[in-house]
């Protein structure tokens, strides 16, 4: 496979790149798998990755019903932070941005993480305060946070300029930024592929196989698969594989969107997210504007956005930044996203043997890509749940013991 | 100042009695109205308009309408400006300032064409294999710097956008001839029609493709059906009108430009219709091959649009190439108005005779087997060179070289599909039309005309009367027809040196990044898209997307339709967030709401503030005074005299009927029950996970008669979830829920001397001590006015909250604050510290979403309540019953020091120690009253520490405070029964 | 923007209406003999069906009853709608 560097790219820009190999093998479906991990969005294929990796397991297939990246990973509005409350998701999350950081160089594969930092704005003097408790439990949880004045708020975004929600203060994580969300996939895919692992696209699962009690392998588009374990990292659509071994979890599917304008020169240098309308923003590297805001409330498997929440994340957007108005929108679009009761991630067994679960990701899986997938790889591997990953387990949902961010923050995560 | 040489005066729509002066890249020109930029640009023979987005190619005009790729203008300047705009969509108007949206230091000389230089080493997602030594950091800035098209405006935007709402029978897209059909004969049976088109005015591109229909000329028909419908009063015509897009059960987003002369900028529709009729046209692809971008390289039918419509000769000389025969009726069109046509080369060995003998007729070689290999010129076409096809496909060595300033080429057309496959219609591949066409929609939507693949222009426009005038076809599609194209989605370069073939002009995708992306693994059309950033500019691959589906096709040895289409999302065409937002800015976005007495309030000097959408007083600053004096002082009245608190905003919701008291004893977590008639009580709620989530009075007004209070954002949330209950649980249960939380203000009348001053009040209701104790309510009148009064109390003195109908509270506050009572009004800031000083909680500011009854001292409560109530099954689950949940407690600092931050944290250990956070601080304020501060916190296991002492952590400063029980003012409660 | 049809008063847009989660879910009682386990299913484990999906919504600015849908989620197409009480539709399954 070739090695990427500025002189690969000149020697081969030489021949008129010509030779580039492949990013990731065309891989032979086999019979038989030791683990089988369905879904190639980012949570899957790190997933492999770290199997291969750090376990040294590479007999390991990823199976993707569509085109691998193209769920949730190829959707959202890649924003990477670990802004937590609790010192449990603060400690898991933030060892995702530590990945992150590395994870150009690890993967050989530019994944554009900017660092231009994650900052959410204050409105009123309650809404200060609760910020002002986000920021000291991320200072007591070891990850970098400011408290930012009305002043400095207004220095790194000269565009701020709001009428009906004035902006009295933020917190800003200066870690948090955004990565280039189809790149992480294609970087993990392609070094997952060079340690070994198969990935299959076109290849949908329509069942498991069963023996006894046990999950033995699934059932695909391309023929059956017998498989050790198998990983579900799909994301919205857990619930129907699950629904397969007749299992049910605590997961409801629903269409989270987005929206992108055209390309502009740079206005915005910073992530924003406003605490009084939920709206956020930031602009990539390419000058367009992303833009996302809340959920669509009912369930949904449709993967478009509403008119009714696109206006309000917009009317949001335009109290901050008034001068936006005249930008154009390019595209809308939604992703599906699984959301339990506390909107912190499940990693654990399921109640049906053989089958494991990466889900409940919500509306914020990408920035935990690095973390999730080694998370679940070390479960995989070892049938024991990674230190890290201990507090995101199914038995909460009867201990009551949950992580609920928006609980204790105010903040939905 | 040039008059436009490019020129016909007998031909096209445009008024050349009102001549329009416009400036281009600050040069001045005229043109006339009814041009769009670009016509009135190729009219004045300027042909370099625009730099490309990777490599500042020089780059024209390529088509006439929303597919342009290549043509990006900013119009206006500062607070006016606006990037990115397609100039072939806008209209002259006089005083228009265009510039282009890229190229520096000038349009025609672009330093940044540099970029061209190295392309060769920059091909798509060079990015992503290299800037990672030493980090993306050091590159970043000046990629940024370098990406973007156009600059978004300075300042505020002067401009209105308003929305509008529409329901109809018929919604026609697209105002040419079938859809004008379609509309007439819908509007024929009664239906009520809606019918928009894009452009200023009616026809589409029909007078220019099909001149005549049966011996009648399109012109004319288009010209009567517009009549017709305009007569119609069940008809509603809108033109400068986008469909952006299909949402769920019909509803379709729609902007209207209005001309600039409107108050309105632009009108964004939201309509619901019974049925749509897609006419929306179809656009022509490029041909790809080597050089296919000079300016002067445009669509042969938009070549025609520009002549017929316009005016305008886009060229002298023109070499035309083309995969079908549409491209024929182009060259007839440009060679009658004189353009002279120098060669048609045709991809295809065999063309019709029809059209050869056509071309025989006007004295026009046709090259059969051939096809265009690459085009000469820096900033504009000189010379075209043609090469024949051989058979097994192969390209011949040699070429010929003809010179024309003009190339119109057509690839073969798409039908514009795009609102079709966002209503979740089903697309399929036409091997003979070489295009995908609609084939099962999901919702009630057909196509007509070329959107249908139709292109046969007789069989449109009768298929169109049939589609128009039958209510009842849902989903049966006409057959397409009329368009035979030869496949030609690339020509091969024979070496890579050969240049690089464009496929998406404006974000500079070529034929050769498609092949590369297809040998690096990203062969599905999404993993093209994003490798190669294709079809995602400005105009969304309207001319790219299919031409890319054919190359990567080939590359793969696949059938188009295994390698299948994007999803087309909305907006259809860009689309301003302005417009998208409307009305909904500044005080219009979420209003916010005013209480009865909000004039009044005013009156008596209140400084006004948001708290959960309502505008309320915040507190009433007298003199020079600062917030925290007024504060102060409003406080210290309310505790030895008497304060006037305006609480109508409080949620009130009454419920009756018989089972009324068994229905609240199982929705709030303490007894209700017991309640005897004219009794009050504090209760609280629990949602099934026993987490409380509002909390509020429960007044018995009579037997079967209960109003209870919610917190003031919780009205609507509460109204809603017992009615979920009552009609989903337990629709046994007689009981009636309704909410009145406008129907009633509240006056919160306190101090230890208010029953003094209330038995003065001239009411029926006995306010002595013996008739009226605490926790309890009254019915009765002043003034022949029905109110109710209950004695209460949230911040420890004695209170009386006086319900009167909501228009009759500025009345009651005017007598209390007169001069002869002199109650002092109280905000919210006094009342929020007051009750502070008492200890009594926020729900959502002193509990969080985890905290259950037991953790706000709730235990024995709970314990002693007999039966079920919402939520009591989780305060039983194992995360329930820890010690280490976090409770509520009081917090005290020292005499003198600072109050505590609230958002400060509690430390598991003392200084030095565990750093761990044990909870925080939720609360916190000065007490005048008690001449310290006064905090409440949760903390872990909080009620068993009472009395330690505890580390309190601020932006990494530490603290001292002691944990006392919740409560520090009159903790006996001997104020609340004076 | 979803139509809705209130059985009470007709086809409303979707601006309307507040969405209450799935219907036809049984409350385990009584309180003091359910397990958490039954608990926790009962509280938040879902169908979650891609495809016909019962739900109940309120006609929140219009007449406050709550009732109940059928939607298909995936295309968002509304089969039935009645009223609480009443029987759901028998519909296949669809995904």
């Amino acid at each position: 496979m070739s090695h990427y560097s500025a002189l690969s790219l000149f020697r081969h820009g030489l021949t008129g790149h010509k030779s580039w190999q492949p990013a990731w093998r065309e891989a032979e479906l086999k019979k038989r798998y030791s683990i089988v991990i369905v879904g190639a969005g980012g949570q899957g294929l790190a997933t492999a990755y770290y199997l291969a990796k750090i376990h040294g397991i590479t007999d390991v297939a990823v199976l993707e019903a569509g085109w691998l990246g193209g769920g949730n990973t190829g959707r959202n509005t890649t924003v990477i932070r670990s802004n937590y409350f609790y010192p449990q998701s603060a400690n898991f999350y933030d060892y995702s941005v530590q990945l992150y950081e590395g994870l150009s160089k690890e993967l050989n594969y530019n994944i554009m993480f900017s660092q231009r930092g994650m900052m959410m704005t204050g409105h009123d003097k309650h809404g200060m305060e609760m910020l002002r408790r986000s920021y000291n439990a991320m200072l007591l949880n070891g990850v970098d946070a400011e408290m930012l004045d009305t002043d400095e708020v207004q220095r790194r975004l000269p565009l701020l300029d709001p009428e009906r929600y004035p902006v009295i203060g933020a917190l800003n994580q200066p870690r948090g930024g955004t990565a280039r969300h189809d790149a992480v996939a294609w970087g993990y895919a392609r070094a997952a592929s060079k340690l070994g692992v198969d990935i299959i696209q076109q290849c949908a699962v329509t069942d498991f196989i069963k023996q006894g009690d046990s999950i033995v392998g699934v059932r695909t588009s391309k023929g059956d698969i017998r498989a050790d374990k198998v990983g579900l990292a799909v994301a919205g659509h857990t619930s129907v594989l699950a629904g397969f071994a007749e299992i049910k979890l605590p997961i409801s599917s629903h269409a989270l969107q987005a929206t992108v304008s055209e390309p502009l020169k740079p206005v915005l240098d910073t992530v924003v997210l406003s605490s009084a309308t939920g709206s956020y923003i930031s602009q990539s590297d390419k000058g367009e504007l992303v833009i996302g805001g809340g959920l669509d409330m009912y369930p949904s498997y449709a993967q478009r956005g509403n008119l009714p929440v696109l206006e309000h994340t917009l009317a949001g957007i335009l109290d901050m930044f008034p001068s936006l108005s005249r930008v154009r929108l390019l595209r809308q679009w939604a992703g599906i996203v699984d959301i339990v009761h506390d909107s912190s991630p499940i990693i654990d067994r399921s109640p049906a043997k053989g089958i494991y679960l990466n889900c409940g990701w919500g509306t914020g899986g990408f920035k935990a890509i690095p973390a999730g997938g080694s998370c679940f790889a070390h479960l995989l591997a070892t049938e024991q749940a990674h230190p890290l990953a201990e507090p995101f387990s199914l038995k909460r949902f009867e201990t009551g013991a949950f992580i609920d961010e928006s609980a204790a923050a105010g903040i939905a995560h | 100042m040039s008059s436009g040489k490019f020129r016909l005066t007998d031909k096209g729509a445009v008024d050349y009695n009102v001549p329009i002066n416009f400036s281009f890249n600050n040069k001045k020109y005229q043109g006339y109205r009814g041009d769009t930029l670009a016509s009135a640009l190729l009219a004045n023979g300027v042909r370099l308009v625009a730099r490309s987005f990777k490599y500042h190619r020089p780059r024209g005009i390529v088509a006439a309408g929303a597919e342009e790729p290549n043509a990006l203008v900013t119009i206006g300047v500062g607070g006016y400006a606006e990037p990115n705009l397609k100039a072939t969509q806008v209209e002259l108007f006089e005083g228009l300032e265009a510039c282009s949206s890229h190229g520096w230091p000038s349009l025609s000389f672009d330093l940044m064409a540099v970029f061209g230089l190295f392309g060769r080493f920059m091909p798509a997602g060079f990015y992503y294999k290299t800037f990672m030594w030493p980090n993306w950091h050091l590159f970043e800035p000046l990629i940024r710097k370098l990406a973007g098209l156009g600059s978004p405006p300075t300042g505020k935007d002067p401009d209105r956008y308003e929305h509008r709402y529409k329901q109809c029978d018929v919604l026609v897209i697209g105002g040419g001839l079938s859809g004008l059909a379609a509309a007439a004969a819908a509007s024929e049976q009664g239906a009520e029609v809606l019918i928009i088109d894009d452009k200023p005015d009616w026809g589409g591109a029909a007078f220019a493709v099909a001149p005549t229909i049966e011996g009648t000329s399109s012109a004319r028909l288009i010209n009567d059906l517009v009549n017709v419908l305009k007569a119609r009063s069940n008809v509603c015509m809108c033109s400068r009108t986008t469909a952006l897009g299909y949402y769920d059960h019909n509803y379709v987003s729609m902007l209207e430009h209005t001309d600039n002369n409107q108050t309105v900028k632009a009108c964004f529709w939201k309509v619901r219709a019974s049925r749509v009729i897609l006419a929306s046209g179809a656009y022509e692809r490029p041909l790809v091959f080597p050089h296919n971008d000079k300016p002067g390289s445009m669509l042969a039918g938009s070549v025609v649009q520009y002549i017929e419509k316009y005016g305008v000769l886009p060229g002298q000389i023109a070499v035309v190439a083309t995969n079908n025969d549409t491209a024929y009726e182009a060259a007839i069109s440009a060679h009658k108005a004189g353009i002279k046509i120098a060669a048609i080369a045709d991809a295809r060995p065999n063309p019709s005779q029809q059209v050869l003998s056509a071309m025989a007729e006007h004295g026009i070689r046709v090259y059969r087997s051939s096809v265009p290999t690459r085009l000469f010129g820096l900033n504009c076409v000189k010379a075209i060179q043609l090469s024949s096809l051989e058979d097994n496909g192969k390209i011949s060595a040699k070429g010929l070289k003809i010179e024309a300033d003009l190339f119109m080429m057509s690839g073969g057309w798409n039908p514009a599909v795009h609102l079709f496959s966002q209503s979740g219609g089903k697309l399929r591949f036409d091997e003979v039309q070489q295009a995908f066409i609609p084939e099962k929609a999901n919702q009630n939507i057909i196509c007509i005309g070329a959107a249908a693949g139709q292109f046969d222009a007789v069989k449109a426009f009768e298929t169109a009367v049939r589609v128009g005038g039958n209510s009842k076809v849902v989903s049966a599609l006409p057959a397409c027809s009329g368009l035979i194209v030869s496949p030609l989605w690339k020509v091969s370069a024979s070496s890579y040196n050969d240049g690089k073939s464009w496929v998406d002009f404006q974000n500079d995708v070529t034929a050769q990044d498609i092949v590369l992306a297809a040998g690096e693994s990203f062969r599905s059309v999404e993993h093209l898209k994003r490798y190669t950033t294709l079809g995602m500019a400005v105009d969304q691959g309207k001319t790219s997307n299919v031409n890319a589906i054919g190359i990567m096709a080939g590359v793969l040895g696949k059938h188009l339709a295994e390698v299948g289409t994007t999803k087309f999302r909305p907006p259809f065409d860009s689309v301003a967030i302005g417009a998208v937002v409307g009305a909904a800015r500044g005080g219009q976005f979420n209003p916010l709401r005013h209480m009865a007495a909000h004039d009044l309030h005013e009156h008596l000097g209140a400084f006004m503030k948001e708290y959960g959408r309502w505008s309320r007083p915040s507190h009433y600053p007298q003199h020079q005074e600062i917030e925290q004096e007024s504060i102060a002082r409003e406080m210290l009245a309310v505790r030895t005299k008497t304060g006037v608190f305006d609480a109508s905003p409080l949620g009130k919701i009454e419920v009756t009927g018989p089972d009324a008291g068994e229905f609240l004893n199982r929705v709030y977590a303490n007894t209700m029950k017991t309640l005897s008639v004219g009794q009050c009580r504090y209760g609280i709620m629990l949602n099934e996970n026993g987490t409380v989530f509002d909390d509020g009075i429960v007044a018995r007004l009579s037997e079967n008669h209960y109003c209870l209070t919610t917190t003031s954002g919780g009205a609507d949330e509460v109204t809603a979830w017992l009615r979920e209950w009552l009609q989903g649980e337990w629709p046994e249960l007689n009981t009636l829920i309704i909410p009145v939380t406008e129907q009633w203000s509240v006056m919160a009348v306190m101090g230890h001397q208010t029953r003094k001053l209330l038995s003065n009040l001239g009411s029926t209701i006995d306010f002595s001590k013996s008739a009226f104790p605490f926790m309890s309510v009254r019915e009765g009148k002043i003034a022949d006015v029905g109110v109710r009064v209950m004695c209460v109390s949230f911040i420890g003195e004695l209170t009386f909250e006086i319900w009167t109908p909501a228009g009759y509270v500025p009345s009651l506050l005017k007598w209390l604050c007169d001069d002869e009572n002199c109650v002092t009004p109280v905000g919210v800031e006094a009342v929020v510290a007051l009750r502070l000083e008492k200890g009594n909680l926020i729900v959502g500011v002193d509990t969080d979403g985890m905290s259950q009854p037991q953790d706000i001292g709730f235990q024995d409560a709970i314990e002693n309540k007999m039966g079920d109530f919402i939520g009591r099954r989780s305060l039983t689950r194992p995360a329930s019953l820890g010690s280490k949940r976090l409770e509520l407690v009081g917090l005290r600092v020292p005499r003198g020091v600072e109050p505590l931050q609230a958002g400060a944290h509690a430390l598991a250990k003392e200084l030095n120690g565990d750093s761990r956070s044990i909870g925080y601080v939720t609360s916190s304020a000065h007490s005048p009253t008690l001449g310290r501060s006064v905090a409440l916190g949760l903390i872990a296991g909080g009620r068993q520490r009472i009395g330690e002492r505890v580390t309190i952590f601020d932006d990494g400063t530490l603290y001292d405070a002691q944990i006392i029980a919740v409560g520090e003012y009159d903790r006996e409660g001997d104020r609340l029964r004076a | 923007m979803l139509l809705i049809d209130c059985p009470w008063c007709g086809p409303r847009n979707e601006y309307e209406f507040r969405y209450g989660g799935p219907s036809h879910i049984v409350r385990p009682e009584p309180y003091s003999a359910v397990s958490d386990t039954t608990w926790a299913q009962y509280l938040f484990y879902r169908e979650n069906p891609k495809g016909l999906h019962k739900e109940r919504w309120c006609h929140t600015a219009g007449c406050g009853q709550w009732f109940n849908l059928v939607r298909n989620t995936l295309d968002h197409s509304i089969v039935a709608v009645y009223r609480l009480g009443e029987k759901s539709p028998l519909l296949e399954k669809v995904s």
